[in-house]
């Protein structure tokens, strides 16, 4: 039987600002999460210290809307958790700040929880009972890895990328097309449009490291792009960012099945923001049903960075390790 | 009124509690670190309000170094500040670190002459401000510590991080401290009627803006890794 629990989370590893209330690690009760993309934007990427003075001036608000979202008072909490890391450290420090004061505050303990432990945890959000062994793939700006998830804790990386992260491969695109930042959405809107009009055939990109190997390299893709480009100038935009789109999906959804095949495991599930692309879940899900697994591909709002799944994680967290020393502070670097 | 302040802008992390008006000083704790200030500020809030035989929910009113000084540093404070003011309900007075460290200054020195809080601002830049009898004078600079050398008066005293980093070039015109002492105690020891409001209005004091919009300025565009074809 589950514990029972209420965890309030707040997550401040990158760009968004996110404050979460959640019941026994599964229950979503509310979830705000404030994205400073436009403020980034003009950068061409996320400025550090720009994100980290974002956080702290959204920090009152978030928390307060978290709470009366939720319609629970803060008696009511078992644990207060923040993501620890990996993420950018003056970013990540606001929220592990904020989370121990409330924590020593309200005398609760505190909890913090592994970015990308909570990815993983996203799924389960959605489906509670979803089966365990299983492999998820984490797809966004700063991380594309694929996890084989044994045990609830017990998780082995099991491919990884050697360069760019997906993510970071989509932004370098759309900034080299001049398509403006962030690359991921634009490109998916781009491709949806060339494919619906049938105005031609997605150019054509080699796949990055098709080989036995769980592990991307998406930097030589992007290469490809460029010089695609100085040969064919006259190539319209959207036929390329189709055609990138394409190749990238193709080697993620080609690895993350070929994982499935290796481990054996029965369920796959997707998490991370480049989760959020319309054709990699599309591809990612029919995938699976050809080979009649079961699949999770969590809402786009649990895709990208969210405090609910922070919660989630840490309601197992609490219950299997206990808290967090008081005394700690955030991981850059932080790995699974 | 049972004041906690707190000072994290600078290598020194410290908290305070005082009954103001009614018993002075209850406890104070201060450290010098180079980058755990979020490891050590919670704990010492914790102890602090043990040591002063309190509850957390007995603190009255906070007092907070808003800056300037190290952007993540005053960051661990402020966020402190502001979860802590959320949680109780309570208001929060911002203080910068050059007023905190001018006030100590002038209480726990018996100098009478000129006093510059003087903190480190990294790139060879240092934030000072003057302070005479009756408090702080005109506004906070960044300027370089030469520049700062060669406005200061006879007879002044430099107190500070920035003051201690750059002794060498301040010595030989003006006497020069890192510190003075609890001067986190001076926080907790404000007035009653020192301004103070919501936590949500506390706003640290950067004094600079980050790189990338300074850059972004003066460029008028991101540093693009290729050039942009903009086309269609
Ligand atoms: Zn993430």
């Amino acid at each position: 039987m589950t514990p029972r629990s209420l965890v309030l989370a707040i997550e401040t590893s990158c760009d968004e600002t996110s404050v979460s209330v959640v019941a026994d690690g599964t229950r979503m009760l509310s979830n705000v999460v404030s994205s400073q993309v436009e403020i980034h934007a003009r950068f061409g990427g996320v400025v550090p210290e720009v994100a980290s003075r974002a956080h702290l001036e959204m920090l009152e608000a978030m928390l307060e809307q978290g709470l009366t979202d939720a319609g629970v008072s803060p008696q009511d909490l078992t644990a207060v958790a923040a993501t620890n890391g990996p993420g950018l450290i003056g970013a990540l420090l606001v929220g592990v700040t904020a989370a121990k004061t409330l924590a020593l505050a309200w005398g609760k303990p505190y909890v913090g929880v592994n970015h990308l432990e909570g990815h993983l945890f996203a799924s389960f959000l959605e489906r509670p009972n979803l089966q365990v062994p299983m492999i998820t793939m984490l797809v966004s700006g700063g991380h594309t890895s694929i996890v084989h998830i044994r045990d609830l804790g017990d998780y082995e990386v099991v491919g990884r990328t050697l360069d760019d992260a997906a993510g970071e491969a989509f932004d370098k695109v759309a900034r080299y097309l001049g398509l403006g930042y962030p690359g991921g959405p634009v490109i998916d809107r781009m491709a949806k449009k060339f494919l619906a009009e049938g105005s031609g055939a997605p150019v054509q990109f080699p796949r990055g490291m098709m080989d036995d190997s769980l592990d991307f390299s998406f930097s030589g893709m992007k290469t490809a792009v460029i010089n695609y480009v100085r040969k064919h100038p006259e190539t319209p935009n959207d036929a390329l960012a189709a055609g990138f789109q394409e190749a990238v999906v193709d080697v993620l959804v080609t690895k993350a099945m070929t994982a499935v095949d290796r481990y054996g495991v029965t369920t796959a599930c997707l998490g991370g923001g480049v989760a959020a692309n319309s054709l990699l879940r599309s591809e990612f899900a029919s995938a699976c049903a050809e080979r009649g697994i079961d699949s999770l591909v969590p809402a786009r709002e649990f895709c990208t960075d969210n405090a609910a799944m922070i919660a989630a994680a840490a309601h197992w967290r609490l219950f299997h390790d206990g808290p967090t020393s008081l005394s700690t502070g955030a991981t850059p670097a932080l790995r699974l | 009124m049972i004041t906690l302040a707190i000072t994290s802008s600078t290598a020194l992390v410290g908290v305070a509690i005082a009954n103001v008006g009614n018993g002075g000083l209850l406890a104070e704790r201060s450290i010098l670190t180079d980058r755990r200030h979020a490891e050590e500020i919670t704990p010492m809030l914790a102890a602090a309000v043990a040591e002063a035989g309190l509850s957390i929910a007995d603190i009255e009113r906070i007092v907070v170094d808003v800056g300037p000084g190290r952007y993540t540093g005053m960051r661990v404070g402020i966020a402190t500040a502001k979860a802590l003011a959320f949680a109780l309900g309570v208001p929060v007075a911002s203080i910068t670190s050059l007023d905190l460290i001018a006030r100590a200054a002038r209480e726990l020195t018996c100098h009478d002459g000129p006093i510059f809080a003087v903190v480190d601002a990294r790139r060879d830049q240092v934030f000072a401000q003057e302070a005479d009898e009756a408090g702080l004078v005109g506004e906070p600079l960044v300027l370089s510590p030469s520049e700062l050398a060669d406005r200061l008066p006879s007879h002044a005293l430099l107190v500070g991080d920035g003051a201690d980093r750059y002794v060498a070039q301040f010595e030989t015109v003006a006497t020069v401290r890192r510190n003075v002492g609890p001067s986190i105690a001076i926080g907790a020891l404000l007035p009653a009627g020192y301004p103070s409001g919501p936590g949500r209005l506390v706003a640290p004091v950067y004094m600079r803006e980050p790189d990338a919009a300074i850059n972004i300025k003066t460029r008028h565009s991101a540093p693009p890794t290729k050039k942009p074809r903009g086309r269609r």
